[in-house]
């Protein structure tokens, strides 16, 4: 029996700090045995919980896609104990990986529809796993036309400059980057997400619009997409909750009858109308 | 007590009516035979639910804290001229309102926030001590009818002299009336015998260094790590327990006997000079750990060492937030 | 089903055997009251006592467990080895109420996926020896309100039952057969099936306290944000009392503890009336007061356990009520949501 309260042991590989403020980076880490690796087979929008020595375990969701295979990925903002910790780690650092966990974006569903992503700010990661996932090699014609909304408070805040740029060369991603307020270097647009989202006004017709970004960003865009005529089961986001375990056990992160980290992270706005308010 | 429980009914009625509190925090009857409850009354008919006897065990000023502290913060984001006062009555006999003196020192309210409805107190019951005295039988029903206990259990009826019940604190109290009060209820209750106050303390002093570190050590290994002493405690009202910090984390949170054993401690290196001696910590503790005794010898020490007694005066400085020259210094040479 | 007889002052002396050869946990009488404990030479089982104070559920989900032990490196963490296996265990004298815990605690520890192996080693290797209620111990048991009754089967390998000048022994599972041989070979009489029966009707007419705990679950699914809330959590202390003695209760935190290049990652026992349970690092807390606690409390025993397992989540034992410092009663608690 697999004992799922046992991490795999990774190593750092690579170090990438994503922002100016230099309070998220993304760390690369390769499983130190192949077996591990086959096992954590994950899809966009799981999470894992990454362990530290003598810190604990922090849930942090995959960046990265599993179209990339040889490491796995996961983008960190520094806030608490662990994330701390992490960031003050070096390339070559052995620690731990316990995962996939929770719930994944709806793949099947999402297949032969048209795609809004629309991010706000540090929530890009998991996103960022499924845009990867959607454009690698023949994936992408499973899907229908991609839009992405992305934004961030500057843009020296953006994650993931290097894929931006190159997903803005394709012209089989819809790209719309927006800053709140740009700086000398910034040529893209000034503005709001959901005011970007109003001008982009993306079809509803057999469309699906996956949302993740502070709770603000999120209240002030849902109407948006209200308005273009999307409905909640065609609206999905993905929470944040305190968790421990991971596997729906601790219930630290119990609402209503479903335990985020287990029936979650995932859910369409259908779906949370009908869990209570407490997340 | 039927009387003071009248006019202590009648004048909370009244201070709610004329809107002169918000609400009173007082006692009501529980759900179990001779269990007293804290409650929390806002509208006046409802002043008929308090009573006052020797089930009311814990210490009120406690809520008052709460209820004045989660006001402030409701309040912090309506605009200065907006804010609302709230101001609270309680039902305050000595031990809480020494709390409330401890407060008001630490600067936690204002005088004006609390109305102080004072009660004399003639102690109240130490349920261990009660289940001792009917062999582990359960309450079936009860009173607590003056300087008597009436208990019916499964062998029968008896009648139990309160005293031998009281709880360790109230045995020997020497605040049994309110040190400050706004209205006082009922003629102030004869003395206990605080003569004999540091008697526990004595006898554990008596004892050698290894019987003092068993004892501490059994007592210690009894906890579960509830939190009920601290969380009744009117003292320990920080935000945030150091057994709850994370950066960095002082104390581990589980059954570890020297995690425990530093949780307890630490409690009450800050109780020091500001334990007013209520015994709502022990009352509440659901594993009887006597933390009354530990507790007690830190009261000893205060006054031993600053003859000071935390809370019996508005007019006292708190003893840890003073200095003065002839403060005492041995102990740092002699422990 | 096998049964036996045995004499009643013979008990004591057999719990003492078998823990000359395995792990056994029984009732034991202490300062404060009688909790279950590992036998050690020169412990007495309590054979008669109302209930423990302690419910058993910490000898499968122990109050701090080792999950697994690793150490540091020059290059960071490596892992050491898991937490300890389980031993072959018995656990003697658990009432009905508290066996049935157990089952309750399986639909969440036990599930297809994601096992939890700590607790369900130890579950495996441990025969549950219930001591039947033939006298409710307590005004404050409501079993009977729970799907449960003084003589309830659920959980238990083995019953005891006192029927006077004897023990009924009965065996309901392979695994309680185990102990078999320490029981001897005097089987009941005829009259004992009979007898029986009659105690398991005498003992569930003896509950006094009846709650309409099976009738609220609908009326939980459209009150959540019913102002009743706000009446129950004013005086609630915000201990972990109720939780941490209730059979039922299992929320549980992990956290690591090193000494010097030594770590360990333990789980410990949570609380959801504690305010940092929920607490997030950036100050968010979705259940923010007291009020949502309770809530989260009443609901996950009477709504969501049985949303998700179908089963409520108290047994009746009514530790909770005994041992609450204010006493806020759970009892009066389902009583008056019956009322809304």
């Amino acid at each position: 029996m697999q004992n799922p309260y046992i991490p795999y042991p990774v190593e750092v590989i690579k170090i990438i700090t994503e922002v100016e403020t230099k309070d998220q980076k993304t760390f690369r880490l390769a499983f130190l045995n192949k077996q591990d690796e086959e096992n954590f087979k994950y899809m966009p929008g799981q999470f894992a919980e990454l362990s530290i020595y003598g810190k604990g375990e922090s849930p942090i969701g995959i960046a990265s896609s599993p179209t990339q295979p040889g490491y796995i990925e996961f983008t960190v903002q520094k806030a608490g104990v662990v994330t701390s910790a992490l960031h003050a780690m070096e390339e070559g650092t052995k620690m731990g990986v316990r995962g996939p966990l929770g719930n994944f974006y709806p793949i099947e569903y999402l297949e032969g529809k048209n795609i809004v992503i629309v991010g706000g700010g540090f929530a890009f990661t998991t996103l960022r796993s499924l845009i990867n996932y959607m454009i690698f090699g023949e994936n992408r014609k499973r899907f229908g036309k991609i839009t992405v909304v992305y934004g961030a408070r500057n843009p020296g805040l953006l994650l993931y400059k290097d894929e931006l740029e190159a997903w803005g060369k394709r012209d089989d991603i819809n790209l719309n980057l927006t800053v709140d307020k740009g700086d000398a270097t910034w040529k893209g647009r000034e503005g709001f997400i959901p005011a970007v989202c109003e001008q982009v006004a993306p079809s509803s017709e057999n469309a699906v619009v996956i949302i993740c970004g502070p709770p603000v960003m999120i209240r002030f865009t849902l109407p948006v997409f209200f308005n273009l005529g999307f409905s909640k089961e065609n609206i999905i986001t993905s929470l944040e909750m305190r968790m421990k375990c991971g596997i729906g056990k601790c219930g630290r992160c119990n609402v209503g009858s479903k335990y985020v980290c287990k029936d979650g992270p995932v859910f369409t706005l259908a779906e949370l109308d009908q869990l209570t308010k407490e997340y | 007590m039927e009387s003071i429980e009248k006019k202590l009914r009648e004048e909370a009625k009244l201070l709610l009516a004329e809107k002169r509190v918000d609400v009173i925090v007082g006692f009501e009857k529980g759900t179990l035979p001779l269990v007293a409850t804290p409650c929390f009354i806002e509208n006046p008919d409802d002043a008929e639910k308090l009573v006052w006897n020797a089930c009311c065990t814990q210490n009120l000023a406690k809520f008052v804290h709460d209820v004045l502290s989660q006001h402030r913060a409701s309040q912090v984001r309506v605009k200065p001229e907006d804010r609302k006062k709230k101001v609270v009555g309680v039902v305050g006999r000595g031990c809480a309102t020494r709390s409330i003196v401890l407060h008001l020192q630490e600067k936690q309210y204002d005088r004006d926030d609390v109305v102080i409805i004072g009660v004399p107190c003639t102690g109240y019951i130490d349920y261990k001590k009660l289940s001792g005295k009917l062999g582990g039988e359960e309450v079936l029903d009860g009173a607590a009818e003056g300087d008597q206990i009436k208990v019916k259990t499964a062998s029968g009826e008896k009648a139990i002299a309160l005293k031998d019940v009281l709880a360790a604190s109230c045995l020997t109290c020497r605040f049994n009336n309110p040190v400050i009060s706004d209205m006082m209820i009922g003629d102030p209750a004869p003395p206990m015998d605080p003569d004999h106050e540091y008697d526990d303390v004595n006898a554990v002093e008596a004892m050698s260094v290894e019987e003092r570190w068993a004892f501490f050590e059994k007592e210690m290994d009894k906890c579960i790590r509830c939190y009920a002493c601290r969380q009744t405690c009117p003292s320990c009202y920080c935000k945030t327990c150091f057994v709850e910090q994370s950066q960095p984390r002082w104390v581990g949170v589980g059954e570890d006997e020297t995690d425990t054993q530093v949780f307890q401690i630490m409690r009450m290196y800050h109780m020091v000079g500001r334990c007013v001696d209520c015994g709502s910590c022990s009352s509440v503790c659901p594993m009887g750990v006597d933390l009354r005794k530990f507790l007690k010898k830190l009261d000893k020490d205060v006054f031993e060492l600053f003859g000071n007694r935390p809370g019996s005066s508005l007019d006292d400085q708190p003893p840890l937030s003073a200095y003065t020259e002839n403060d005492k210094e041995n102990f740092i040479f002699n422990p | 089903m096998e049964k036996r007889s045995i004499k009643k002052d013979a008990l004591a002396g057999i719990i003492k055997k078998v823990a000359g050869d395995m792990l056994v946990y029984a009732p034991v009488k202490e300062e404060d009251g009688v909790f279950f404990r590992a036998l050690g030479a020169g412990m007495e089982p309590q054979t008669t006592y109302a209930n423990t104070k302690n419910a058993p559920k910490n000898i499968f989900f122990p109050h701090t467990e080792k999950m697994m032990k690793y150490t540091r490196t020059d290059k960071g963490m490596e892992f050491v080895e898991n937490g300890d296996p389980a031993k072959d265990a018995v656990l003697f004298g658990s009432r009905p109420c508290d066996a049935k815990s157990f089952t309750l605690l399986d639909l969440l520890f036990d599930q297809e996926k994601y096992k939890d192996p700590f607790y369900c080693d130890k579950r495996e290797k441990t025969i549950v020896v219930t001591q039947a209620c033939v006298h409710p111990p307590y005004s404050t048991c409501f079993c009977t309100s729970v799907d449960g009754s003084p003589t309830s089967e659920a959980g238990s390998d083995v019953m005891l039952t006192d029927m006077g000048d004897s023990y009924l022994v009965e065996f309901f599972t392979p695994k309680g057969e185990k102990l078999l041989k320490y029981f001897g070979d005097a089987k009941p009489d005829a009259a004992a099936e009979a007898k029986k029966k009659e105690i398991a009707e005498t003992a569930a007419a003896e509950i006094v306290s009846h709650i309409p705990a099976k009738e609220i679950k609908p009326i939980l699914d459209v009150n959540f944000e019913h102002p009743f809330w706000n009446t129950i959590h004013q005086r609630c202390l915000a201990c972990g009392t109720c939780t941490f003695l209730c059979p039922t209760c299992h929320c549980f935190d992990i956290s690591d503890e090193v000494k010097y290049d030594d770590g360990i990652r333990v789980r410990n026992w949570d609380s959801c009336m504690f305010p940092m349970f929920t607490q997030e690092t950036s100050g968010h807390n979705p259940r923010p007061s007291q009020k949502e606690r309770w809530r989260q409390r009443t609901m996950h025993k009477f709504k969501y356990y049985i949303d998700m397992f179908g089963a409520i989540s108290c047994v009746g034992c009514g530790r909770c009520v005994m041992y609450c410092p204010v006493n806020i009663d759970i009892r009066k608690i389902v009583t008056d949501i019956s009322k809304l």
